[in-house]
């Protein structure tokens, strides 16, 4: 049973530090400086990331977006995309009339505002089915004329057959007070006295004032309003279909959509929609809603915006007039002078933190060489008697390489302690800023691993330096 | 068994130092090496001791063959050797009994094995009463008596004297002499490099005869 005493090897390492006293503690100093420079960098360089996942993704851009949906005549409109029937339906496109057998317009062509298409500033786009589509009953909707109400305009969610008797809906009040309800009628525009219908009383449906199984009744207003502005809505014309029908504003969105992800350099592209904008920053007031309230006053000030994240910063300027060139695209802003900034700012620190590094440690190693090779060099007499009585290699060099073990784990928790100091220091110093931009890592979070780089850089630059002086020794 | 065949051994910087060197020494016999100065004797024992390698030839030791082992193997072959310089090579600043407890240390000897055997080599090598003193508290002699002992501390099967006699006065010589024959006489193969005619001559052993190189003579009971 072969027995090797770990207190000789502990013993021959302190020994030979302590006989080496001044060389030990120039390599301990060297060491330290080393690794106390290494540490500020690796703190420097994970503060900044650190601020820079505060600020988000630096390599995005908004788009923001007009989805004015209220056309003039002449204007041009994209219509929608194709739907998706339920009962298995192929979508043919899209017609002004409900009855049309070969649609007019195919989904995602442009389309010309005619005020002739027009009832009530309303132009319908009819989905075309391969199934044509048939029901057998009618629904009632009320269309109030393009006049501004309190409240919601009537609903009648029953359905009629035809000659059924419907009660009509209550009189709805006009927001400005001037304009009076006259009654409900068939057709849109002025009505003759005859046409006019009372509230409360009831209308017995005539099929043949209904347009695609909906007979609408139109508000009759001592003012009618005059109608410049038209919109351009979907109905999936009797066929059940998946989701609900497109709203105009939806289609824009999802044209520039599809525009802005076929460009080259785009990571991701995330809609913001008003409604989501207005919502995220009334949760961030949400302390102060009557605020909120007083400030917005019921409308959204936001416009829908489209988050667009790249990969490349170098092509910034390319993807940037490429959106502008979007039409409905009104504002594009990005942060890439930021992020172009603080990218080189950090590659910056870590170039000239690669070269200090690579420079302290070729000194360190060189020190500790030298160190260890003074210790072999002092026990030289020793190390030809144990070769000659037959002691391995190891057991020959390990005191050496402990040596070099003692001055890497010392000058780790010297520097650990010292970097922990002026950290603590720079913290304070930092916070006691009152604008409080710059977020510091706190150092509980990082001093683990701080301490464990420093161990275990510490131990493997004393161990290279000893194992390259012990190298020549090596040999029998 | 100690073999040399046809070993040659040139030097890095041209020297030819051994050359057709032919020798089989046997389990426990006694050679003395003789030659002039400069003949090749210690390059012998340094083959020997896997401190040089042989430039060409066989060199074999028990069952290491010393050309072909690899320089992992070399401390345990070292362990079935003893050796002695003309120098004793003892540490100053470690005690008789630290000196030689130091070859089993590095070997790995557990502290109990060592207090037991260190004594009982010591008063092989007459010092037994010596053991607590410095090396600069004794004479030449003892020193290298201190050096033989440690030479024994791990049961060497071979022991190896490079002048032995060298650095010490011609009374202690005797001595010492009569030391490594009686380690011979405990089974040991004993090789003995030395200049002392009258010891050589005296003890009646196998004397090999170097010069320039290459062995002039081997013989039995044989005189300078
Ligand atoms: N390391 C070396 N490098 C080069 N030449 C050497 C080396 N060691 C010895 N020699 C040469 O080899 C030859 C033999 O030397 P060696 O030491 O073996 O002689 P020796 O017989 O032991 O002599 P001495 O009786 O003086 O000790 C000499 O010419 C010497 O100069
Ligand atoms: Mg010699």
């Amino acid at each position: 049973m072969r027995r090797y005493s770990i207190t000789y090897f502990l013993g021959q390492s302190i020994s030979g530090l302590l006989r080496n006293g001044v060389m030990s503690v120039a390599s301990i100093t060297v060491l330290m400086s080393c690794l106390i420079v290494v540490g500020s960098f690796g703190l420097l360089v994970l503060n900044i990331d650190y601020n820079m996942e505060n600020l988000g993704d630096l390599n995005t851009i908004s788009a923001f977006v007009q989805t004015d949906t209220e056309y003039a005549e002449g204007d041009e409109v994209i219509l929608a995309g194709p739907l998706k029937a339920k009962n298995g339906a192929e979508f043919l496109g899209w017609s002004l009339d409900p009855n049309a057998e070969t649609p007019t317009y195919a989904p995602g062509q442009r389309y010309t505002i005619n005020p002739a298409d027009a009832k009530s500033g309303k132009i319908t786009m009819y989905a075309v089915w391969s199934i044509k589509p048939y029901t057998v009953d009618y629904g009632i909707a009320y269309d109030m004329s393009g006049v501004s109400i309190e409240g919601d305009p009537p609903v009648d969610s029953g359905r009629y057959n035809h000659g059924d008797e419907v009660v009509l809906a209550d009189a709805p009040t006009p927001k400005l007070a001037s304009n009076t309800f006259l009654g409900w009628s068939t057709v849109p525009g002025n009505a003759s006295e005859l046409e006019i219908m009372q509230p409360g009383s009831t209308y017995k449906l005539h099929s043949g004032n209904a347009v695609c199984a909906t007979v609408t009744l139109y508000a009759v207003w001592s003012n009618m309003p005059v109608i410049s502005t038209y919109e351009v809505v979907y109905n999936a014309n009797r066929t059940e279909i998946e989701g609900s029908p497109p709203t105009q504003d939806r289609v824009i969105l999802m044209h520039i959509a599809e525009q802005v992800s076929k460009l080259d350099n785009i990571k991701r592209v995330d809609l913001i929609s008003k409604e989501m904008a207005l919502k995220e920053e009334k949760e961030r007031y949400a302390e102060y809603p009557e605020v909120i309230e007083a400030v917005l006053s019921g409308k959204n000030p936001y416009p829908d915006n489209f988050l667009i994240s790249y990969y490349d910063n170098d092509n910034v300027a390319t993807l940037i007039y490429q959106l502008n060139q979007i039409e409905g695209i009104y504002k594009v802003r990005d942060r890439s002078d930021l992020a172009a900034r603080i990218d080189s700012l950090k590659s910056g620190i870590i170039i000239i933190f690669s070269w200090f590094m690579i420079l302290l440690f070729v000194v360190s190693v060189f020190i500790i060489m030298n160190t260890v090779k003074l210790a072999v060099f002092t026990r030289r007499q020793e190390i030809s008697i144990m070769r000659y009585v037959g002691a391995t290699n190891w057991f020959i060099t390990l005191p050496f390489v402990l040596e070099g073990v003692f001055i890497g784990l010392l000058s780790a928790g010297l520097a650990y302690l010292i970097e922990w100091y002026i950290y603590i220091y720079l913290q304070r110093m930092v916070l006691s800023d009152t604008i409080q931009m710059i977020h510091i890592v706190s150092f509980s979070s990082v001093s683990r691993w701080l301490l464990l780089s420093f161990i275990g850089i510490g131990v493997l630059t004393g161990v290279t330096g000893s194992l390259i002086s012990m190298r020549k020794y090596l040999k029998a | 068994m100690i073999d040399f065949r046809n070993v040659k051994k040139v030097y890095p910087n041209g020297t030819t130092a051994l050359d057709g060197i032919n020798l089989h020494i046997d389990d426990g016999e006694f050679v003395f090496i003789v030659g002039p100065s400069g003949a090749g004797k210690s390059t012998l024992m340094k083959l020997l001791l896997r401190e040089e390698r042989v430039t060409s030839g066989r060199l074999t030791v028990d069952e290491f063959d010393l050309v072909k082992m690899p320089e992992r193997k070399v401390p345990y072959y070292r362990r079935q050797l003893g050796v002695v310089f003309q120098d004793f090579r003892l540490f100053p600043n470690k005690t008789v009994f630290e000196n030689v407890a130091f070859a089993m240390r590095v070997i790995g000897e557990p502290s109990s094995v060592i207090k037991r055997r260190v004594p009982t080599i010591l008063s092989i090598v007459n010092l037994a009463d010596k053991y607590n003193c410095y090396p600069t508290e004794l004479s030449g002699g003892e020193q290298q008596r201190v050096a033989l002992a440690r030479a024994l501390a791990n049961n060497p099967r071979t022991i190896i004297a490079d002048e032995p006699t060298g650095n010490i006065d011609p009374k202690m010589s005797l001595e010492i002499m009569n030391l490594l024959v009686k380690i011979h006489k405990r089974n040991k193969t004993v090789i003995v490099v030395t200049h002392e005619k009258t010891l050589v001559d005296y003890f009646q052993q196998r004397v090999v005869t170097i010069r320039d190189g290459r062995i002039v003579d081997d013989r039995m009971g044989g005189m300078f």
